[in-house]
C-alpha cells in the first residue's frame, strides 16, 4: 500500500531529473555545473546552477535568492539574446514548476523565496524626467554604458567567472534578457546584475547610488535610447534613391535624411573552419543614394569598441593583442554589369561568402585603423572558397568612416561605371555584408555576415512615361476624328 | 452567351486561379508570369471562337454595330471621350519604371542524386544504411548520446536547443534552418537523404534549391562518417520521429 502511494511521488522526482538530462544537460551539464558539451561555445556561458546565482533576478533582498517568478520566467520565456530558449511551450506548467524546484535545489536555495523589489515613486516618461535622467546617466553610468547607452565601455569588464562581458546596448531593445519593459530596467538598476560588474544603485555603499525617483529618471532616459530602426524586419530590398546633384562626403548632410535605413542581422560565420561562436556585432543598418555618377552606401553598425591595435587604450579594453575592425560589402563579379535573364528572373546569386567557380564575387573590404596607420579600403575577387585574391582598388571607389558613441559609420562611393559591375537605374544587384570586431579577435574567417539582399537603384523623376501617355492620347483623338469625318462623308 | 462575355469570363477565371495559387501558398506568383498566362488565355480564347464563321461573326458584329448603328450613338460618344484617357493611362503605366524584386522559388527538399561522392568514395544513396540502427541496448543508447553531444557542439547554434530550427543564431538566416520537430521534415525523409544533406551541406544542393543562399556547412569536411550517422540518429530519437522507409 505504502509503495503504491509513494510510487507516483518518486517517479515524479525521477521524471524531472530525466527531463533535465534530456533538455538542459547539454548546456548546463549533468550535475548542473554549467559544463555541458555546448558550454564551451557559448557566451554568456550557461549558468553553473550549483552556485545558485541568478543574474536576472528581481528580488529585493541583498541575499542572492531569486523570486519564484524569476525562476519560472527564465524557464518559460528563456533569456532573449542568449542561447537559453523559452521552454514554455515545451514543458507543461507543472513541469516548469517542478523544474524550478529542481534548479533551486541544485543551487541549494531554500524557500521561502523573497518577493520582487518594490518600485516606489514611479516617474512617468516625460521630457523633464528624460533630461534629468540624461544628466545622471552621464555622470554615473556612461563610463561603462557610453553616453548614448550603446555599451561602448571605457574599461574591460569581467564577470565573477573571469569571462569578458559587454554592457547591454540600450539602443537594441531585442537584446534585453528580461524583456523590454521599464519595470525590468528599474529592477536592473536597483539590484544590479549579480555576478557582473553592474552594481546595485540602491546599495548605500555604492558611491553612485540613486534615489528611487532618480532611478526612474534614468529608466526613462534609457527607455528613450532605443533605436527601433536597427531591428531587422526581414525585408531584404535596399532602395537607393536618386539625388539630383552631388552627394557630399559628410555623414550629417541633410541629403541622407530622405533615405530610410534598412537593417539586417549579422550572424557569425559557422560554415567553414575558424568558426566564430561568440560574436559581438549582430546587425547593420544601411542607406543608399545615387546620382548621375556615383552610388553611395552608408553603413552603420554598433561595435562596443573602436579597436586600434597598438593604441594603449584600445589594447587595454581588448585585453591585449587584438585585430583591426573591419567591414565588407560583397556583390557579384560581373564583366560589364550585364545580368543574365536567369539572374534577373530567378534571383540566382553567387554562393554566399566566396562565390563559386562559375559565379564570382567582388568584395570591398574596409579595414579600420591601427597605430600609425589609417583605415583603408581594399578590393578582393573570389571564385569559391580559398580563391580570395586582392586586386587593385577599382578607380575612384572612395570611402569615409567614423566611430562615434559605440557606432561605426562607413560611407563608400562607387562610380556607376568603372567597377567590376556597372550600376544602372532600375537594376537589382545582390549584396551582402560582413563585419569584424577586432577587440573580439575577429579576423579573416572569424566574422559575422548577412544573408544575400538586393540593392535597387530606384529611377528618379522621369518625364518619359508622361510623354508616352500624352502621345497616345493625341494619336487616339486623331484616329477618332479621322473616323468620324470619314463616316460623315459616307451617306 | 455573347462571345465577349465568354472571353472575359475565361480570362478572368484564369487570372483568379493564378492569383489564388499565390494566396494558398503564401508566396505570390510573379506578376510577369501571371500576365503572360492571362495574355495567352485571352489570345487562345479569341482564336477558338473565331475558328467557325459564326464565331467570327459573333466577334465582329458587336463592333460594327457599335461603330455604325444609330441606336448606339450615345454609347459611342461616351466611349470616344473616355478611350483616349484610358489608352493614355495604359501607355503611362507601361512605360513607368516598375520595380519587382527578382524572386527565388526554392525547392526545400529537392530530389536527391543517385550517387553522392563523399568521404572519398561514391555512395549509392538508395543502398546506404544507417550503421547505428544495427546496434542494440546500451551500445545504441550510447551512440545516440554521442550524437547529442555532436549536435550540441555543431548544430544547435542554428537548429536550436529544442531542435525546432530556432537556434540563437537562426535569426536572419534566409532560408531559415529546418526544424526537426513536427511531422513534415525529417519524418518525411529517408535517413540516407538526411545523411546526404548533412555531408554535402548547402553547397551540395541542386540549382533549383538555390544553393547560394544556404549557410549549411559541408559537414564531411569536419565530421567523420560515423559521427554524421550518430547525429542523424539523435535528431530522430530526440524528436520521436521515424525515418521514412519504403519497404515494410
Amino acid at each position: 500500500m505504502i509503495v503504491v502511494i509513494l510510487l507516483p511521488v518518486l517517479s515524479a522526482a525521477s521524471d524531472i531529473k530525466d527531463i533535465y538530462i534530456e533538455k538542459c544537460s547539454w548546456c548546463h551539464g549533468n550535475e548542473g555545473k554549467g559544463d555541458g558539451p555546448a558550454s564551451k561555445f557559448l557566451r554568456p556561458a550557461p549558468r553553473d546552477l550549483t552556485e545558485g546565482v541568478f543574474k536576472y533576478r528581481t528580488s529585493a533582498e541583498e541575499k542572492i535568492k531569486p523570486t519564484w517568478d524569476d525562476v519560472i520566467r527564465i524557464i518559460e520565456d528563456g533569456l532573449p539574446g542568449s542561447a537559453m530558449p523559452a521552454w514554455g511551450g515545451e514543458l507543461s506548467k507543472a513541469e516548469v514548476e517542478e523544474m524550478a524546484d529542481y534548479i533551486l535545489k541544485l543551487g541549494k536555495i531554500e524557500k521561502p523565496l523573497p518577493i520582487s523589489v518594490e518600485r516606489f515613486g514611479e516617474v512617468k516618461v516625460n521630457a523633464e524626467s528624460i533630461e534629468r535622467g540624461r544628466v545622471l546617466f552621464k555622470e554615473r553610468c556612461a563610463e561603462c554604458h557610453g553616453t548614448f547607452g550603446r555599451g561602448n565601455t571605457t574599461k574591460r569588464l569581467k564577470d565573477d567567472w573571469g569571462e569578458v562581458t559587454w554592457p547591454r546596448n540600450f539602443s537594441k531593445p531585442w537584446s534585453f534578457r528580461g524583456g523590454y519593459t521599464r519595470e525590468y530596467i528599474y529592477s536592473r538598476i536597483t539590484i544590479g546584475t549579480p555576478g557582473t560588474q553592474m552594481p546595485s544603485y540602491d546599495d548605500p555603499r555604492n558611491k553612485k547610488s540613486l534615489m528611487p525617483e532618480e532611478r526612474w529618471d534614468v529608466v526613462n532616459y534609457v527607455w528613450s535610447l532605443k533605436e527601433p530602426y536597427k531591428e531587422p524586419r526581414g525585408r531584404d530590398l535596399i532602395t537607393a534613391l536618386y539625388v539630383d546633384g552631388i552627394i557630399p562626403d559628410a555623414f550629417d548632410d541633410p541629403v541622407w535624411s530622405s533615405a530610410p535605413y534598412l537593417s539586417f542581422y549579422l550572424n557569425p560565420q559557422l560554415k567553414r573552419a575558424e568558426k566564430l561562436y561568440t560574436p559581438t556585432i549582430d546587425s547593420v543598418s544601411v542607406k543608399a543614394l545615387y546620382n548621375e555618377k556615383v552610388l553611395t552606401l552608408l553603413m552603420e553598425w554598433d561595435d562596443f569598441t573602436k579597436s586600434v591595435p597598438g593604441l594603449r587604450g584600445s589594447d587595454k579594453i581588448a585585453g591585449g593583442e587584438h585585430a583591426r575592425d573591419g567591414f565588407s560589402v560583397q556583390m557579384p563579379l560581373k564583366g560589364g554589369g550585364e545580368f543574365s535573364e536567369d539572374e534577373r528572373v530567378y534571383g540566382v546569386k553567387p554562393a554566399l561568402e566566396m562565390g563559386s567557380s562559375f559565379r564570382g564575387v567582388v568584395d570591398w573590404l574596409w579595414r579600420g585603423p591601427e597605430k600609425d596607420k589609417r583605415d583603408e579600403l581594399l578590393e578582393f575577387h573570389a571564385h569559391g572558397s580559398g580563391t580570395l585574391k586582392e586586386v587593385p582598388l577599382s578607380a575612384s571607389v572612395r570611402f569615409l568612416s567614423r566611430y562615434r558613441d559605440g557606432s561605426w559609420q562607413l560611407m563608400v562611393k562607387y562610380p556607376l561605371k568603372g567597377t567590376p559591375l556597372d550600376f544602372r537605374s532600375n537594376d537589382f544587384t545582390p549584396i551582402a555584408f560582413a563585419a569584424w570586431d577586432g577587440s573580439n579577435m575577429e579576423r579573416a574567417a572569424r566574422h559575422s555576415l548577412s544573408s544575400w539582399a538586393y540593392l535597387y537603384l530606384k529611377p528618379g523623376y522621369s518625364f518619359k512615361p508622361y510623354a508616352w501617355g500624352l502621345g497616345v492620347f493625341i494619336i487616339t483623338i486623331i484616329f477618332e476624328v479621322v473616323f468620324i469625318r470619314r463616316k460623315r462623308g459616307k451617306p | 452567351m455573347g462571345a465577349y462575355r465568354v472571353i472575359l469570363l475565361v480570362t478572368l477565371g484564369v487570372y483568379l486561379l493564378l492569383k489564388g495559387i499565390g494566396f494558398v501558398y503564401g508566396v505570390a506568383l510573379p506578376s510577369s508570369v501571371v500576365s503572360m498566362y492571362v495574355f495567352f488565355t485571352f489570345l487562345v480564347t479569341v482564336l477558338i471562337i473565331s475558328v467557325t464563321d459564326k464565331g467570327a461573326l459573333s466577334l465582329t458584329t458587336p463592333i460594327i454595330e457599335f461603330l455604325y448603328k444609330e441606336e448606339k450613338k450615345k454609347l459611342r460618344k461616351v466611349v470616344f471621350v473616355v478611350l483616349p484617357f484610358v489608352l493614355a493611362f495604359i501607355a503611362y503605366a507601361f512605360t513607368k519604371p516598375s520595380y519587382e524584386e527578382p524572386f527565388t522559388l526554392r525547392v526545400v527538399h529537392p530530389a536527391p542524386p543517385r550517387i553522392v561522392n563523399a568521404y572519398d568514395r561514391n555512395i549509392e544513396l538508395e543502398k546506404i544504411k544507417n550503421p547505428i540502427r544495427e546496434l542494440t541496448g546500451d551500445a545504441y543508447e550510447e551512440a545516440v548520446h554521442d550524437g547529442g553531444e555532436i549536435y550540441f557542439k555543431n548544430c544547435f547554434f542554428c537548429h536550436g536547443a529544442k531542435l525546432d530550427g530556432k537556434g540563437h543564431f537562426a535569426k536572419g538566416l534566409n532560408p531559415a534552418p529546418l526544424p526537426f520537430t513536427g511531422k513534415d521534415t525529417i519524418a518525411q525523409l529517408e535517413e540516407s537523404y538526411v545523411f546526404w544533406r548533412v555531408v554535402k551541406g548547402g553547397e551540395g544542393l541542386p540549382e533549383e534549391s538555390a544553393p547560394w543562399m544556404s549557410v549549411m556547412p559541408v559537414w564531411e569536411e569536419s565530421l567523420k562518417e560515423e559521427e554524421v550517422w550518430k547525429v542523424v540518429t539523435f535528431i530522430y530519437e530526440y524528436t520521436g520521429n521515424e525515418p521514412r522507409r519504403w519497404e515494410k
